[in-house]
Formats: C-alpha cells, sequence, structure tokens
C-alpha cells in the first residue's frame, strides 16, 4: 500500500499534533511506504514509535510490534492510551486465561498488537494475527536479536521464520545502539539482507562523559553521595543490583537528599507507578534503579544518569545514559568504577551461557528442561537442528564476544584519549567535531558549574501526609 | 515475612508448627493446613504473603531464637515469656486490625486495586482529563471498574464518591485514615507508595499492609452492609465480597445438604472420596457450627463414643484413640473441628 508524504504530514498534524518530522523519522517513512523493509537506528529519544505510529495511521492497519520486555510494552501501551488510543494490547504471559482468549477472538479490532518473540512462537496467536493482515511487523530494540538471541532469548533467533508465516509482512526493525556487525547480523536474522538503513548518528552531544574512579566501595559511596547533591535534577542513578540499589538509595536519603526512591523489579506493580509518576511530576527527582527503569521512560529534563555498577556493554551504557537530555539541553553521564567492579558483569554476561561438558551430556542424554534452566538453550538449538559441535561452537565463540564486549567498556572507562570517539570506534561511526563540552579527556578542567548543571540551592521537602479530609478535596474536588 | 509477622504468629501456651504457618501465608489450599490454622487461631492470615520464601520463614525464626523470644524444636515453635511480653507490646503500639476475623471474605487484593482504579477514573473525570496513565490492574479488575464507571457516570460521580469515602473514614481513627487516604491515585496525585509511608511514619511495611488490608476490608463491609448509605460505592465493591470456601467444596456441601449421599456425590460428580471428605471438612472450618451438618454427619451415638475417649486439649487428640470404632480420620477431624468451634467462647467462624 503506497502512502504518500502528505498523508503522513496530516497524521503528524492530526494525531500528534506536530508539524515536522525530526531527522530519520521520514527517511524512514518514505521508505515504508515505498514497500520497503527498513532498519532503522536512531539514538534514543529520536522518536522511533512516532515512525511505526504514523505509518499505521496512514495505513489503517494492524501494526504489530515485537518488544523485549513485559514492562517496555505496559508503558508502549500506556503511552499510546495517553494520547487516547484504546485500539492497543500486549498480548503477553501476564494476561489470564480469559483475558487472552478474549484479546485474541477480537485481535482484529487493535490497530497496535505488542508481543514479545516468545509468545508470536505461538499456533494460536499467529494464526489469529494472519487472519487480521497485519499492515507492518515492527521489531522493536532490534538489537536484541543479536545481543539476546544466542545465550538469553533464542526466540528472536526465529523471527524471520516468524515473519514468513505471516506472510512476510513490510517490517521495520528499530534499534538506538548497533554496531556494524550487530546490523549485518540482524538483517541477516530477519532474512531481509536487502532492506533499506536509516541511520543517524548515536551521538549525542549534549551530555558530557565523565568516569569517576575510586579506590573503595565505600569512596564511591560517599562520592556518589556528594555528587548527586551538587546535581541540577532530575537524575537517575543506576545499579546492577536491586539490594545496592535499596541501600545507596537509603544513604542518600540518610545524607539530605530528600525525594528520592529506589525502582526495581523487586517492588509491587503499584508502588512502580507512585514512583514512576512522581518522577513524570517532578515529586521525586533522583530515582536509585536498576535496568527495569527507564525503557519507555520519556522524560525530557532529566539532567544525569549516573552509573554505581558497570553495565555489561557498551551498547546498554549508550542506551541507559540516553535519557539524559531528551530536551537537547546540557547534561551529564557520570561512570563511577571501582577496580574489580568488572566482575559483575563478567559474571552477569556469562550467565547464561553453558559449559562444553554440559551441552555434550545433555546431546549424550537430551531431557526435558525447564523455562529457568540454562539448558533451556541447548534443548531449543537442538530442537532447531544444530548438532552438538556446532552448539559448543556457538558458546565459545558467545562467551568471546562477551569478554569482547566488557572489554570494550573497560577501555571506556581507562582510555587517556576523547571517551566519545571511543564510542564512535565501537559503533563504527565517523568521527565527528567534537562538542565543547566533550568527555573528562578532553576537557579536564570543565567542571559542573560551567556546564551549569549545579543544584540550585534550595531543595524541597517531601509532601507530608495531608488529613484525609485533604486528599480527598484534592483528589475529588480539585484543591491542592 | 519481618520477626515482627512471626512473634505476632507465635502463641507462648500452643506449640505451633512452622510449616502450617510459613502454608498459611503463602495460601496453600489443603486441609492439613487450614485444620492447624483454625486449631491456632490464624486462619485470617491464610494468603497474607503469597510469595513467602522458605528461608525468610527460617530467618525470622532463627532471629526470635536468637533474641531469647521463642524456642523450637523439630520445626514446633513457642514463644518464651520474654516472646509473650513482646508481642503483648508490640500489639499495644501497632495497628490491631478490627476486622480480621473477615478478611478472607473480601478479595483483598482485587479490591483495593480496583477501588484505586476507581478513584483514579473519577478523579481524571471530575478534573475532565481524559489523557492520563490509568494504574495496571488484572483484566478482571480493569472490566469490573470499567462496567461500573460506565454504569454510574454522572457529573455528580466525584462528590458522590467523595460523600461516601469522607462518611466511611469518619468512622476510623484519624491517622489511619490519612495514611490510607495517601495511598490513593489520582488527577495529579500519584499518591504515596508503602516504602514512602515506611519512611515517613517508621510504621513498619507489615503494619502499613495490615492497616491497608484491615480497612479495604471494613469498607467492603461497611458498603455491603448498608447499600442506602453507599449506593455508588456498594455497586462497586460487592464484587469483591467473595466466600473463603472454594466454589468445589461449596459444591459438594450444597450437593449434600440438597439430599445427595457422599456416594453419590463421588459418583456424579467424578471425585475421589477422600476428595469429598476433604471439602467437607474445609467447609466445616470455614462455617460456623450452625451452618454445618454435624448432626447428619457425625451420628448422635458416635459423638457420644468420641466424647468419652477424647478428652483434654484438643491438639493432644490422636486418631488412635478412636480408630477401634470403624470409622475413618475425616469423621475424626470434624469432630475435632467441631469440638474446636464449640469451645470457643464466641463462635470465630468467619461470617459469611
Amino acid at each position: 500500500m503506497t502512502v504518500t508524504t502528505q498523508q503522513l504530514y496530516k497524521v503528524l498534524a492530526e494525531k500528534f499534533g506536530f508539524t515536522r518530522f525530526r531527522p530519520g523519522q521520514l527517511e524512514a517513512l518514505t521508505a515504508l511506504s515505498e514497500g520497503r523493509d527498513t532498519l532503522a537506528v536512531l539514538p534514543t529519544g529520536a522518536g522511533k514509535t512516532l515512525i511505526y505510529e504514523c505509518y499505521g495511521y496512514a495505513v489503517q492497519r494492524p501494526v504489530v510490534i515485537v518488544s523485549p520486555l513485559l514492562s517496555l510494552m505496559q508503558d508502549q501501551v500506556r503511552a499510546l492510551n495517553l494520547r487516547g488510543e484504546t485500539a492497543v494490547t500486549a498480548v503477553t504471559s501476564l494476561m489470564s486465561f480469559t483475558e487472552k482468549r478474549v484479546v485474541l477472538q477480537h485481535l482484529n479490532r487493535y490497530r497496535f498488537i505488542f508481543s514479545s518473540p516468545e509468545m508470536l512462537t505461538q499456533p494460536a496467536f499467529l494464526t489469529a494475527l494472519k487472519a487480521c493482515q497485519v499492515g507492518l511487523l515492527v521489531v522493536d530494540e532490534a538489537h536484541c536479536i543479536s545481543t539476546w538471541g544466542p545465550d538469553f532469548r533464542p526466540e528472536y533467533l526465529l523471527l524471520g521464520r516468524i515473519r514468513n508465516a505471516l506472510g512476510r509482512p513490510l517490517t521495520l526493525m528499530a534499534t538506538a545502539t548497533a554496531t556494524p556487525q550487530v546490523k549485518r547480523d540482524i538483517l541477516k536474522k530477519m532474512q531481509l539482507p536487502t532492506a533499506a538503513q536509516i541511520g543517524l548518528s548515536v551521538d549525542r552531544p549534549n551530555i558530557y562523559l565523565k568516569v569517576v574512579k575510586t579506590a573503595t566501595e565505600q569512596d564511591k559511596q560517599t562520592q556518589l553521595v556528594s555528587l548527586v547533591k551538587g546535581l541540577k535534577t532530575p537524575g537517575i542513578v543506576y545499579f546492577s543490583s536491586r539490594k545496592t540499589a535499596d541501600e545507596v538509595c537509603e544513604v542518600l536519603r540518610q545524607s539530605g537528599v530528600p525525594r528520592v526512591a529506589a525502582y526495581h523489579g523487586g517492588l509491587s506493580a503499584d508502588s512502580r507507578y507512585k514512583v514512576q509518576q512522581q518522577f513524570m511530576n517532578d515529586e521525586l527527582t533522583v530515582i536509585c534503579a536498576t535496568n527495569a527503569f527507564g525503557m519507555g521512560i520519556d522524560k525530557a529534563n532529566i539532567r544525569f544518569v549516573i552509573h554505581y555498577h558497570l553495565p555489561v556493554d557498551l551498547e546498554n551504557y549508550w542506551q541507559e545514559i540516553g535519557r539524559a537530555g531528551r530536551d537537547g539541553q546540557q547534561s551529564i553521564a557520570i561512570l563511577l568504577y571501582t577496580p574489580g567492579d568488572e566482575r559483575l558483569p563478567e559474571y552477569l554476561g556469562q550467565a547464561n551461557i553453558v559449559a562444553e561438558a554440559d551441552i555434550a551430556a545433555f546431546f549424550a542424554r537430551p531431557r526435558p528442561v525447564a523455562d529457568d534452566d540454562p539448558l533451556r538453550l541447548v534443548a531449543f538449538y537442538r530442537q532447531h537442528h544444530l548438532n552438538q559441535e556446532q552448539v559448543i561452537a556457538l558458546f565459545a565463540s558467545r562467551r568471546q564476544q562477551r569478554r569482547q564486549a566488557l572489554a570494550t567498556l573497560l577501555t571506556y572507562v581507562n582510555t587517556s584519549n576523547c571517551r566519545r570517539r571511543v564510542v564512535q570506534a565501537y559503533f563504527g561511526e565517523p568521527t565527528s567535531s567534537l562538542s565543547q563540552n566533550c568527555c573528562d579527556q578532553d576537557s579536564p578542567e570543565t567542571t559542573v558549574e560551567n556546564l551549569h548543571l549545579t543544584a540550585p540551592p534550595t531543595s524541597v521537602l517531601p509532601g507530608d501526609i495531608l488529613p484525609w479530609r485533604a486528599t480527598l478535596d484534592q483528589l475529588f474536588l480539585g484543591k491542592s | 515475612m519481618n520477626k515482627a509477622l512471626l512473634l505476632q504468629l507465635l502463641s507462648d501456651d500452643q506449640p505451633r508448627r512452622i510449616r502450617v504457618i510459613e502454608n498459611l501465608l503463602v495460601g496453600k489450599r489443603t486441609v492439613s493446613t487450614l485444620y492447624w490454622g483454625l486449631r491456632y487461631d490464624l486462619l485470617a492470615w491464610f494468603g497474607f504473603e503469597k510469595h513467602l520464601a522458605r528461608r525468610d520463614v527460617a530467618n525470622a525464626l532463627n532471629q526470635l531464637v536468637a533474641d531469647g523470644s521463642a524456642t523450637v524444636t523439630n520445626l514446633v515453635a513457642q514463644l518464651t515469656p520474654t516472646g509473650a511480653i513482646q508481642k503483648h507490646q508490640l500489639a499495644k503500639v501497632t495497628y490491631q486490625p478490627v476486622a480480621l476475623s473477615s478478611w478472607l471474605t473480601v478479595a483483598r487484593p482485587e479490591a483495593w486495586q480496583g477501588l484505586q482504579l476507581a478513584v483514579q477514573v473519577v478523579s481524571e473525570f471530575q478534573a475532565a482529563n481524559r489523557q492520563y496513565y490509568p494504574l495496571q490492574v488484572a483484566f478482571e479488575t480493569r472490566q469490573t471498574v470499567k462496567r461500573w464507571f460506565l454504569a454510574q457516570r454522572r457529573p455528580t460521580l466525584a462528590k458522590q464518591v467523595r460523600g461516601e469515602l469522607g462518611q466511611f473514614l469518619s468512622a476510623i481513627p484519624e491517622p489511619v485514615a490519612d495514611l490510607w487516604a495517601s495511598l490513593l491515585v489520582g488527577h495529579q496525585t500519584p499518591g504515596k507508595t508503602v516504602e514512602q509511608l515506611f519512611e515517613m511514619t517508621h510504621r513498619s511495611a507489615l503494619e502499613l499492609t495490615v492497616i491497608q488490608d484491615d480497612i479495604m476490608t471494613q469498607l467492603v463491609l461497611v458498603t455491603q452492609a448498608a447499600p442506602t448509605s453507599f449506593p455508588v460505592l456498594h455497586e462497586l465493591l460487592q464484587a469483591w465480597q467473595v466466600s473463603p470456601i472454594s466454589p468445589s467444596a461449596a459444591q459438594t456441601l450444597a450437593n449434600y445438604r440438597a439430599g445427595a449421599t457422599l456416594s453419590t456425590i463421588v459418583e456424579h460428580r467424578r471425585l475421589k472420596p477422600s476428595t469429598v471428605h476433604e471439602h467437607l471438612l474445609e467447609a466445616a472450618i470455614f462455617l460456623s457450627v450452625q451452618q454445618f451438618p454435624y448432626a447428619k454427619l457425625l451420628p448422635n451415638d458416635l459423638q457420644r463414643a468420641f466424647a468419652q475417649r477424647l478428652t483434654g486439649s484438643i491438639d493432644d487428640w490422636a486418631f488412635d484413640q478412636v480408630s477401634d470404632l470403624k470409622i475413618e480420620f475425616w469423621q475424626f477431624r470434624l469432630y475435632e473441628i467441631m469440638r474446636s468451634k464449640l469451645s470457643d467462647d464466641g463462635d470465630d467462624s468467619t461470617t459469611l
């Protein structure tokens, strides 16, 4: 189905209230309108979701979005709800039997259908989808095909076949970060070698890059407190462990950072919702989060992202710091590093990689395995006709890749040259001219003051508990 | 689980099995768990902490033992005099649930989620705002709230909900009502999290959860008992008034009351005889003596024989004492249940 540029602008104005597309959006939409499958690599905050939403409205056919995380899907559904779009659903493992039955029976009523690769392998869902004449298949966070597929979410590797089973609908693969190798891998696994490629630089020139090295864990905590107290908010501090997120959150609170809260998968859905809303409303100014927080958070004025732990690779790091400065204003990303910090990501990166002896034992005596068993991956590959040697080779190469990825991140940490150049080289981008406030290696004299990121002197205390009458008046009568 | 909860659930005059307490909190519906829940007077806590891990129970118990508050032998624990004093003191300074005996008649998590969503929807409706992030609740709960809202939608709805909630909260002690209301979500009001209230009030997460559950139960009971005073909330909350008896056990009891014999029930419903017996025991545990057909299931002469042989504390009775009477174990257990209920001063069974 051909869509004209005028139609796209009409949708942009009517549905989104904009008159201009952001860089990369129209290029991707034009490629899709010409019927070309498209790989769009656009930096975080560039508006990737608008591309498929706009296309869906223009062609008036359902859009199926494959998304890696339940929380991300929920955020995306809510973001569409927020704009008044109700014909949207997320078909996930969280659905009750009744809900799933009702939704699948009426699948053609939905304009946007979110789901996971695992769910898409279920025949009932696939059959229901086939009947709705999908207008566009979107693989969101498409880098997961390459980075998660082999050792974590093998169903990602089946997306090419699933696409065929759906009758090869027009496909958009979208991601914020992809090295040349990852791009090649995505296109190969999706069986779309000739897809159009739209790419913008992954660089975020308004984010100043800094690494703070500390000798001990205690020093790190002290540094964190002083950084958070000195920086303009809102900001996010990322952790790799829920427990540390909770503990450091408490340390920050005790140190006089009043409007801080922890956010991780261990909180109830209710608390996660409230913390997120309070942060969006600027009632909370600092969030101590695990990576459960962020994908889908669209808050434009985040001024700092601090990493307390090392992420597993530079892609993840770049994705997470990309949440800062979406409004284009000066922001800062700080990575705290204590010698030995690499042990945690090393462990996390290797966690799903199965040892050679275990693979051999499984092939010698295959057995059913539980969903959370690391051998599930071996069983998956065996089921898809890989032999023992191939599986062993695959995991060996994966182990090597993970090590390499961590080594690259450590290069970023330890480099004595420009940090941005390390990132650009990693993502295979030409080195662009660098801004004056690039990183602590290029301009070590740059201070928080120079960046205009100093915390304002006053800080408001968190709200008290109101008398219940006042709370009810506020809720129902709009009295504040 | 923290040690305060375990302290609350243990006793100084009755040794209690730790696995029973764990299974109760997790909500494992077996007759054995329910029976001992009845004996320990802890049935209300059934399903209170569904995701409880065994190691948390062990940690809490170890702490109590280390403090000298409890002793434990073969996973049977009892409070020491020190522990009993601590329990008593804790009860004086923390919120004590007033609707505990009715907790199981309300689907508390669903009711709370539903009420929160309804308050949010009405608040945003009043503010004429259609673009907001709705709270994420289970599909069935969302559908219930949706149907209610479509039926109740009118310009005065916010005022009515405000009025009814106000009427209810006026009868609740002020500080507790303030806390509970601060959890609610609405237009430009994200509500506080339990973690934040813990920071602000130094009441433990356990106490806050108990408050949340207890107030929710009271709200459901009050609105269901007086529909004319709470017409709007009555309509909303009725969906979450439930029976603590599982549907299958309720069906067995209904069939039996309607005249079916146990063997016909076994045959018609294709159940094992032991399942039918378990159904009856489950129903007996939750119902008052008057509500259950004891006389028909335990004929007078059998009750007399039991009474002669089974004396002393019910917890010490053993099936061996009566096994020669050509009876089955379930009948012995049923008698234990009946006597447990009769020996209480009041009837502690859940109000249905």
